[in-house]
């Protein structure tokens, strides 16, 4: 079922097929929201709110073909409105990293250190750098799609991009080794 | 492969700190060929380069690895609470009355049994007035158009096609 069907079955009261659009949008709009709000549980009942919203807003979606920008501005509204509240719990709860002592634990815990040392750096960013590096590397949207979600012009995009990236590139191992 | 660092270049010349500017473009193919052509010339050339480019591909590699992480979702459990907020669903109501808005045959249906009805209705309510308060003669007519009367069903889909062609 592609994404128009599937949303005109949801508008036609076809429940199932929101489970389609749920299952396809999901992963992206979490990962996202894990980015601005840094908490699973935070990000978690801001995603279901923003399914909320989004299905009860469904009519007013004019091309389906956009509905991946449209979730997405939804949620980053959503998740500045529980920024701007102060309801962000800053307890970072990812899971602490199960070692069992083999060869391959050090690069594990080494893997997770950078993990943990670019989300602290993402979190930190200014909100416009970060919503912009996420659409661009996670979403791979143009600086173009970027600039009418955010409602910015390209140049502001692409500029708040680099900075981005200059500031994460702070977060990786200053060395790594040298592979073969 | 060389030693990544990510200390800036020690002797960057201009035609590094271009190339370097361009990274993201350069990494993302979003460079016009020319470009490209001239600062992948460039990084065959400069190692410093080449490592900054390395670095800022495994930045992209961390940042999605960072965004994936943590973000296995049960759909199904999302999609029921969510739909439980929400009731029963009101798009199925505004469907249906789209849909009775829409479709002549289901309009010009409904209609004709709702003609059927009152038609029945009304002879029901007719024959039990006419048979306690008429003579035997009068409702003996009566039953007599009842019996020349067509079948039901027949009433019912004249009165829908004739709604059909009304509609």
């Amino acid at each position: 079922m592609d994404e128009s069907e599937a949303i005109a079955r949801v508008l036609a009261g076809e429940r199932d097929a929101f489970h389609v659009l749920l299952e396809r949008h999901s992963g992206p709009l979490l990962a996202t929201l894990r980015s601005s709000l840094s908490n699973r549980e935070d990000a978690r009942e801001v995603l279901q709110e923003t399914w909320l919203r989004a299905y009860q807003n469904l009519a007013r979606l004019r091309e389906p073909l956009r509905l991946r920008a449209w979730l997405l501005s939804i949620a980053l509204n959503l998740a500045r409105a529980r920024h701007r509240r102060g309801f962000e719990r800053m307890l970072e709860d990812a899971a602490e990293p199960e070692t069992d002592g083999t060869s391959g634990e050090a690069e594990l815990l080494e893997q997770r250190d950078e993990l943990a040392r670019l989300r602290a750096r993402m979190a930190a960013l200014p909100a416009r750098q970060r919503e912009v590096v996420d659409l661009r590397v996670n979403h791979e949207l143009s600086h173009a799609e970027i600039a009418v979600l955010l409602g910015i012009t390209e140049e502001a995009s692409r500029a708040n991009y680099y900075q981005g990236l200059q500031r994460l590139k702070q977060a990786l191992a200053p060395t790594r080794g040298t592979p073969a | 492969m060389a030693k990544l660092t990510n200390t800036a270049h020690a002797n960057p010349t201009p035609a590094c700190e271009r190339v370097q500017a361009r990274l993201p473009d350069l990494a993302d193919g979003a460079l016009a060929k020319l470009d490209e052509a001239r600062d992948r010339g460039h990084l065959e050339a400069c190692a410093p380069c080449r490592d900054a480019l390395v670095l800022h591909e495994r930045l992209l590699g961390t940042i999605r690895a960072a965004a994936s992480e943590g973000t296995e979702i049960d759909a199904a459990q999302v999609a029921g609470a969510v739909l439980a907020r929400i009731g029963p669903s009101p798009m199925a109501r505004r469907h249906t009355l789209a849909l009775w808005r829409r479709t002549p045959a289901m309009r010009g249906w409904a209609l004709g049994l709702a003609a059927a009805a009152a038609a029945v209705l009304m002879l029901a309510l007719l024959e039990k007035r006419v048979g306690f308060a008429a003579g035997f003669g009068q409702r003996a007519a009566l039953e007599r158009v009842f019996v020349e009367l067509p079948r039901w069903s027949d009433v019912v889909r004249g009165l829908g096609s004739l709604s059909r062609g009304l509609s």
